[in-house]
């Protein structure tokens, strides 16, 4: 067996570089038609065997396509970028190379968009829910696995990861209950995201299980029906607390509450939910429940990982589950309550 | 309830005079080991009666302590057992006072004290604290699986962490004073499926009918202590009686939502019944609204969330007295003429034993299921097995126990394993068991 033919004895007899070579060979860009032709027959005529191009860098187990759409990842918001960030974390962790591809409103719903099917990746992740049109191209009959993350729909053949939404608002919800509140109120829309409805349920689960009325009054949405710009319509009498379906409605609230001259914690209570806010003065101060996003990141790719390795596996929808941050935000009601834990 | 010594690698390796790595090989049929070493090995371990099963194949073996609140109860350890080897692990039942006397003989300036609502019940324990503390040293992690008082609790997970940080999990249960890990059945959501599955079928009403909150069996899982957990919770005490103020009795009651009954320890329902039938009517009114929603475009909060759509949840004789008037209204008729498949009829039942009684009214009164009514439920079970009424299975989302224990020894396996910490609560989920009645 003659000595193995590399990249190098190509380069050296196109007179080209090394990884001039690897870039044809590989079909990446940046190299003409014509000297990729060439260099295919030099390699060729060496011996060279184009099926396995030689990898420098360490064996790659996968490749993971990441999607989004741009109603998520525009430049204001940043709570799915550092949820992004940690996938890719997560990714190379396991030497796992990903790309990203974000939808733009014309992609998401153009009908012969199959991404999916096309591109050279082994499996997807899906961070934040994309429109039923785009989940029907593309996730009906997917010949590759996809794992949704933060959102989940039923009658699509993935497994899901999100927060856990019931029983963390059901947590932030008891958190105020041990302290002594007892009317309290819950301030989000539902109409928008499936995962404020689920926390509502938790506030609710709350309620109930303490036997505590919830008031309509103290519902409020966080936006205007119509124009979906963020407002919140404050009622004449106020709850002894606040349940934020998200911190991103906390800082509103909090900004409509300084408006009225309410003082957090003095007058009312804020709890929120994701432990993300950002921008806004009520952030250092801001009670809230921890969604850990290196976890669910983790897992998605775990789960993504072991589909791609046994096809076959039941689809699982996970809840990951973390902590509640205190800040100042919550007043106890109850003297001496110091010795209690959340 | 100690197990037998059982035989191990060690042993067998120290009987040929060869190292324990080469027994493993030689088992697992690894290469290293020679082939007239291999077939020793073999030999020796069907002599010696070696059970590959108990050494977890490749996995490390553990013990997994299974903490009661007293001497655990006969029956139940038997297939908990069975479950927990599953996972390679051997389970060891003790109860809650020895585990915590253990350390706390240990300390001498404790001796008298205990935290409050323990007694010290065992006679002599020093000669059992250096037995109990190595246990807990030696154990892959605990399990906790009914709720105990949260002074317990939170002194359990003291004792566990001081012994080695070993990992504790509550199974079925889930207390917010104490941080630890919990795996809780997924009512609500497996309640949205319920939903969702209805919806698929041409169920336009679906009618909510809520368990009886005393009957003892609901889908064949039994309470597992009569202990007043709720009322605990609800008053933050563990000492009821000093929660109860002279006069004050109903007040109290009121506010709190906890009954007299409660109180005085005659309720006897269960912490997991009750959370069972809250997460149930959520999730089911969470599916209703996530349907109405995903149809109708800027649906107004407060309405949409059904606040004071009580109408569509009914208790047992509130189901049946709708039976009878929607017999009565000639609907029957109606919709087998008209097969209008859009205006189908279903109920939800919140546990199997409301499902069984009501699909067995609906026989009775000739009614067809489920060509003119469905009935579906959610139900927990502790294992496979279903009762069918007059020959037709009730359609469910069934979680079983089963897979409540199994994700706890998972969490125990994953924390030795990654040294990790984050507590949290862990949904199980449930599967749909279709069945004849939708």
């Amino acid at each position: 067996m003659g000595k193995k033919v590399t990249m190098r004895d190509i380069a050296k007899a196109q007179g080209v570089s090394v990884v001039t070579v690897s870039n044809a060979l590989m079909g990446k860009r940046g190299v003409s038609e014509e000297l990729r032709q060439k260099i295919f027959e030099t390699a060729k005529k060496l011996g060279y065997d184009i099926s396995r191009p030689e990898k420098k860098t360490e064996e790659r187990s996968a490749t993971l396509g990441i999607i989004s759409s741009q109603r998520y990842m525009s430049e204001w918001s940043s709570f799915y970028w550092e949820m992004y960030q940690n996938i890719v974390s997560a990714a190379a962790r396991r030497n796992i190379l990903t790309m990203l591809k974000i939808f733009n409103e014309r992609e998401e719903t153009d009908r012969s968009s199959a991404f999916i099917s096309e591109s050279g990746t082994d499996g997807f992740i899906l961070i934040g829910r994309m429109r039923d049109v785009f989940m029907e191209r593309n996730l009906r009959n997917a010949k590759k696995p996809a794992v949704l993350l933060d959102f989940y729909q039923e009658g699509y053949p993935c497994d899901a990861v999100l927060s856990n939404n019931y029983m963390g608002a059901y947590r932030i919800t008891k958190y105020l209950t041990d302290r002594g509140h007892r009317e309290i109120g819950f301030v989000g829309t539902g109409r928008t995201s499936d995962n404020v409805v689920e926390r509502y349920y938790g506030f609710c689960r709350c309620m109930m299980e303490q036997n505590l009325p919830v008031r309509r009054e103290w519902l409020l949405e966080d936006r205007d029906l119509e124009t979906e710009t963020p407002e919140i319509i404050l009622p004449p009498k106020l709850p002894t607390a606040f349940v934020c379906g998200s911190d991103y409605t906390a800082g509103i609230l909090y900004n409509e509450l300084f408006a009225r001259g309410v003082r957090v914690p003095e007058d009312i209570s804020v709890i929120g939910y994701d432990d993300y806010l950002y921008g806004n003065p009520f952030a250092g101060k801001l009670t809230s429940y921890h969604v850990d996003m290196a976890k669910m990141a983790e897992e998605a790719v775990r789960l993504v990982m072991r589909r791609i390795e046994s096809p076959g596996e039941p689809y699982c929808v996970c809840y990951i589950d973390s902590e509640i941050v205190e800040r100042e935000s919550v007043k106890s009601l109850q003297a001496g309550f110091g010795s209690r834990r959340l | 309830m100690r197990p037998r010594k059982k035989i191990s690698q060690k042993d067998i390796a120290k009987a040929l005079g060869i190292s324990n790595v080469s027994v493993s090989n030689a088992l697992a049929g690894r290469k290293g080991v020679s082939v007239e070493l291999t077939a020793k090995v073999r030999q020796a371990a069907a002599e010696m009666g070696y059970d590959a099963g108990q050494e977890g194949a490749g996995k490390a073996a553990g013990t997994v302590l299974i903490v009661t609140s007293e001497s655990p109860a006969d029956g139940r350890d038997g297939w908990i057992a069975e479950i927990v080897r599953k996972q390679k692990v051997q389970a060891q039942f003790c109860s809650l006072m020895e585990v915590l006397d253990g350390t706390e003989a240990e300390k001498p300036s404790n001796a008298p004290k205990n935290p409050a609502g323990l007694g010290s019940r065992t006679g002599n324990t020093k000669g059992r604290a250096k037995g109990r503390k190595l246990q807990i040293a030696g154990c892959l992690g605990l399990l906790v699986p009914e709720r105990i008082a949260s002074e317990e609790l939170a002194a359990l997970k003291a004792v566990s962490e001081e012994n080695g940080r070993k990992p504790l999990v509550g199974i079925g249960f889930f207390d917010s004073r104490v941080p630890i890990d919990y795996v809780l059945d997924d009512g609500f959501h497996g309640a949205q499926e319920v939903v969702r599955y209805l919806s698929d079928r041409g169920c336009e009403n679906i009618l909510y009918v809520r368990p009886d909150e005393n009957s003892p069996a609901l889908g064949g899982m039994e309470p597992y202590s009569g202990r007043n957990g709720f009322a605990l919770d609800e008053t933050g005490q563990d000492d009821l009686s000093s929660a109860i103020p002279p006069g004050r009795d109903s007040e109290l009651s009121g506010g709190s939502g906890v009954s007299n009954a409660v109180l005085s320890g005659k309720n006897s329902v269960s912490d997991a019944v009750r959370r069972m039938r809250m997460d149930c009517l959520l999730g089911y009114r969470s599916g209703m609204y996530l349907r109405d929603l995903h149809r109708v475009q800027n649906i107004k909060q407060a309405e949409a969330f059904e606040l004071g759509d009580e109408s569509r949840i009914l208790d047992l004789p509130g189901a049946e007295a709708y039976i009878r008037e929607w017999d009565r209204a000639g609907k029957r008729r109606g919709y087998v003429q008209g097969n209008r498949s859009d205006e189908r009829t279903a109920f939800f039942c919140g546990d199997m034993d409301t499902a069984r009684r009501l699909t067995a009214f609906l026989l009775e009164r000739g009614i067809k299921v489920p060509d003119e009514i469905a009935v579906a439920c959610y139900c927990v079970h502790k294992k496979e097995g279903s009762l069918p009424v007059a020959g037709k299975k009730i359609t469910a989302v069934r979680s079983l126990e089963e897979h409540l224990w199994e994700k706890g020894c998972e969490i125990i396996w994953e924390r030795v394993r990654t040294g990790k910490t984050t507590e949290g609560i862990h949904l199980v989920k449930g599967e749909v068991l279709e069945g004849d009645t939708v």
